[in-house]
């Protein structure tokens, strides 16, 4: 027995090889936090590296001194890995991608295509994780990169954590990682949405709170990025924008359950002009019936989401009243039906795929792969005769039940 | 008449070392294989080996159990005669000791791939091979009994890596279930029957085990939970990434990994689980040297073989490095008219062994 133990410590000590040949030391390393790509002046890619600095924000500070946070570098290369060590021309650690977070492309090289082409190198990188974020921006990326300045969070790493655990409940801008990216764009069957960003302020114009698309929110002061609405990619290359609430809609279509809670205003339906604050949440997988034995493919969907109320403008009693109740109800589902069917038309005739993942439903109606490939999803949804009800339930009226009289007060 | 000198393994050993042995399989180059050929049903081979293999192994155990105290090779000599016996028992032995030399090479390959890409073949070589060697050298109950300690931390972990990768499940990733059709699916997995060969193997080392009924209970459960757990992992990879992407990726066991992380503090995990991923490999490298330089000792009827144990390591080293690469590693060792004729030859050995058994009286001698 004896002798046992002592293989299995040894067996364990075996671990601590990692540390002979490949062993690196964390002051060494240069971790890239965020790639952008662009396309290069003749030839090959502009990529550019932000460099997080570890000892900011750490209790070292004090013998980083006055170091900034990040760094970020441009290169023309040919493509994303040879560049680690160009780097090292004016880089003095290694450069190691094991904690990268997001790349970038810029919209010009994401219109090209040839941006899928460099992921071929990322899946050979085994450092790079498939969780890295993708978003694209509609400048280049290396001036998105130095545009961002996130000041309240002055390490990048952060910054990025901070806004993709905010999109997952917002819905204003799509989860796109490499993760998703890679198997969608194999499979051909469907549209990839990537996150839409711009450092750069275009023409604003005013919409209610969710139709923009980055760049035309008006906003004053804070950190200039914008990232709203996503890029609409069909076999890895761009080919549209949506805007923040169609990607939205988007969301809410997909089969997957999601727990988000979004806040978005609606009209009042007994008062022209007013708006009706609400919060909804989707704790419930979307609902979608097909059939797919004709040409034409048939898709019924119905979506659950529960709703609180918020804020109700017009003062009208929704609440306590229970025919205005089904009222709101009714309106607010009719207007969400409204908008997922432009957006549905939307990617029939402009995109000519689905964005939603409908394909993965639509797999389930075959029995074998090749039954499946015949069908060819791409082809049939564009022609595809779809339905969309909301189904809502309004469940909370946060912590006031009628509004106030707006009489009372004049007296 | 066998019996190894310093006792004997009971079925706890046994089911542990065969489920440890075996595994592996899923987180090597082989899903990659695989994957090309059953596409997003590949997840059902395992169950399809599990079934085609039920009867040659209730073939083999008769035989054990009629025997007694006599290990396959014993076995295959009483009853097919020095010659063809010969031929046979030295077939096994070709079999395992190319699949040693395939299976540590790529294990070296993938551990200097991922996570040490630097560091020398050779070093990574010498540290697998050598830690297997040391276990191997205190005999086949060492190596029951490592198996037997790791097995509780092993399961654990695994159950901790199933719990951090569900988030990013799509289970309609399984869908169409046919995948590439049914007829596709049973013939391109029967080729690959050999992954299970420990199962059929195993039974050189019956006398190193308590009893009949230990062995039983061993190998028929090691077998199940065995083709369980492999055919878990394939889903796994399935509605983690789709089949399209699995067709390219070397190692999926890896990529999985590297996405699995606790909430957004332990991003970088995967460490954590090469750890346990390196001591299964030395485990299975372990029992599949030991288990070579056996069936070459009974082959040559040698008495003493654990001193061969260190040549045959040099030799896997020494033969192992000879491809330049991965492919040609695989079409060397893999890809040729002996390997391809595995298949069959470990579905029939059983029965053809009984049959002769059979044809020579044998069952009747044991019930008169």
């Amino acid at each position: 027995m004896r002798r046992v133990k002592l293989l299995l410590i040894l067996l364990f000590l075996i671990i601590l090889l990692t540390g002979c040949f490949d062993k690196s030391e964390l002051e060494e390393l240069a971790y890239v936090i965020v790639i952008g790509i662009d396309k290069g002046e003749v030839n090959g890619f502009e990529v550019t590296y932000q460099i997080g600095n570890p000892q900011v924000g750490s209790s070292d500070r004090v013998s980083a001194g006055k170091e900034p946070a990040s760094e970020i570098i441009t290169l023309t290369v040919p493509d994303l890995v040879t560049v680690r060590d160009l780097a090292n021309i004016s880089v003095s650690r290694e450069v190691t991608y094991s904690h990268l977070k997001v790349i970038i492309t810029g919209e010009e090289l994401a219109r090209s295509g040839e941006a899928f082409k460099l992921f071929d190198s990322v899946l050979r990188d085994e450092a790079i994780k498939h969780e890295v974020m993708l978003i694209v921006s509609k400048e280049k990326a290396s001036e998105f990169i130095r545009g961002n300045e996130h000041e309240l969070e002055t390490r990048p790493h952060k910054h990025y954590d901070f806004m993709s655990r905010r999109w997952e409940e917002t819905g204003l801008v799509p989860d796109a990682t490499l993760l998703r990216f890679i198997p969608r764009t194999l499979d051909d069957a469907g549209l990839f949405l990537s996150t839409y960003a711009t450092a750069k302020k275009g023409e604003t114009i005013y919409g209610y709170e969710d139709q923009y698309l980055a760049g035309q929110v008006k906003k004053e002061g804070g950190n200039p990025i914008q990232m709203i609405g996503s890029a609409v990619l069909k076999e890895g290359r761009m080919i549209g924008t949506l805007n923040g609430e169609a990607t939205k809609v988007v969301m809410l279509l997909r089969p997957q359950t999601v727990r988000r809670s979004m806040l978005a205003s609606y009209a009042d339906p007994l008062v022209k002009g007013q708006r009706i604050a609400a919060r909804w949440m989707k704790t419930e997988p979307t609902r979608i019936k097909m059939n797919l034995s004709t040409d034409i493919p048939k898709i019924d969907v119905v979506v659950p989401i529960k709703m609180m109320i918020l804020a109700i403008d017009s003062g009208i009693d929704y609440v306590e009243d229970l025919e205005r109740q089904k009222i709101l109800k009714d309106s607010i589902a009719s207007s969400l039906e409204r908008k997922s069917m432009e957006v549905i038309k939307k990617t029939q005739q402009e995109f000519k795929g689905d964005p939603f993942q409908w394909y993965l439903i639509a797999r389930q109606q075959f029995w074998t792969l090749d039954e499946y490939k015949n069908y060819d999803w791409m082809k049939k949804y564009p022609r595809a005769e779809t339905n969309v009800k909301y189904d809502i339930e309004l469940t909370n009226f946060g912590r006031q039940f009628r509004p106030f009289n707006k009489e009372d007060i004049k007296d | 008449m066998n019996r190894a000198s310093d006792g004997w393994i009971d079925w706890r050993e046994l089911i542990t070392m065969l489920i440890i042995v075996n595994v592996i399989v899923g987180t090597d180059m082989m899903p990659l294989v695989l994957f090309k050929l059953g596409k997003n049903a590949t997840w059902t081979f395992p169950l399809i080996w599990g079934v085609l293999i039920i009867v040659p192994l209730l073939a083999l155990h008769s035989l054990l159990k009629l025997y007694r105290n006599k290990g396959l090779i014993q076995i295959i000599y009483d009853l097919t005669g020095n010659y063809l016996g010969f031929i046979l028992s030295g077939g096994l032995f070709l079999i395992v000791f190319n699949m040693l030399i395939r299976m540590s090479y790529n294990f070296v390959q993938e551990t200097s791939d991922i996570f040490l890409d630097t560091t020398p073949d050779l070093e990574l070589y010498l540290l697998l091979v050598g830690a297997a060697y040391f276990i191997a050298k205190y005999g086949f109950e060492t190596l029951g009994r490592v198996s037997s300690l790791l097995f509780p931390y092993l399961v654990a972990v695994f159950i901790v890596f199933v719990a951090l990768a569900r988030v990013d499940f799509i289970y309609q990733f399984l869908y169409p279930l046919g995948g590439p059709g049914i007829e596709k699916i049973i013939k391109s997995s029967v080729v690959h029957i050999p992954l299970l060969m420990e199962f059929i193997l195993v039974a050189t080392f019956f006398p190193f085990v308590n009893n009949y009924k230990d062995y039983r209970r061993g190998v028929w459960g090691g077998l199940a939970v065995s083709i369980i757990t492999i055919s878990l992992l394939l889903m796994i990879y399935i509605v983690m990434f789709d089949y399209n992407e699995l067709q390219v990726v070397s190692h999926p066991f890896n990529l999985l990994i590297r996405v699995t992380g606790i909430s957004r503090f332990f991003m970088n995990f995967d460490a954590f689980f090469f750890g346990f991923w390196l001591m299964m490999v030395i485990l299975r490298i372990s029992f599949y040297l030991y288990l070579n330089t056996a069936l070459f000792a009974y082959l040559l009827k040698i008495k003493e073989f654990e001193p061969l144990l260190l040549p045959f390591a040099t030799l896997t080293i020494l033969i192992g490095f000879i491809p330049e690469n991965l492919i040609k590693n695989i079409r060397i060792f893999k890809q040729n008219i002996f390997w391809n004729n595995v298949w069959w030859l470990l579905l029939a050995l059983p029965l053809l062994l009984w049959a002769i058994a059979y044809w020579k009286g044998e069952f009747k001698h044991e019930k008169g």
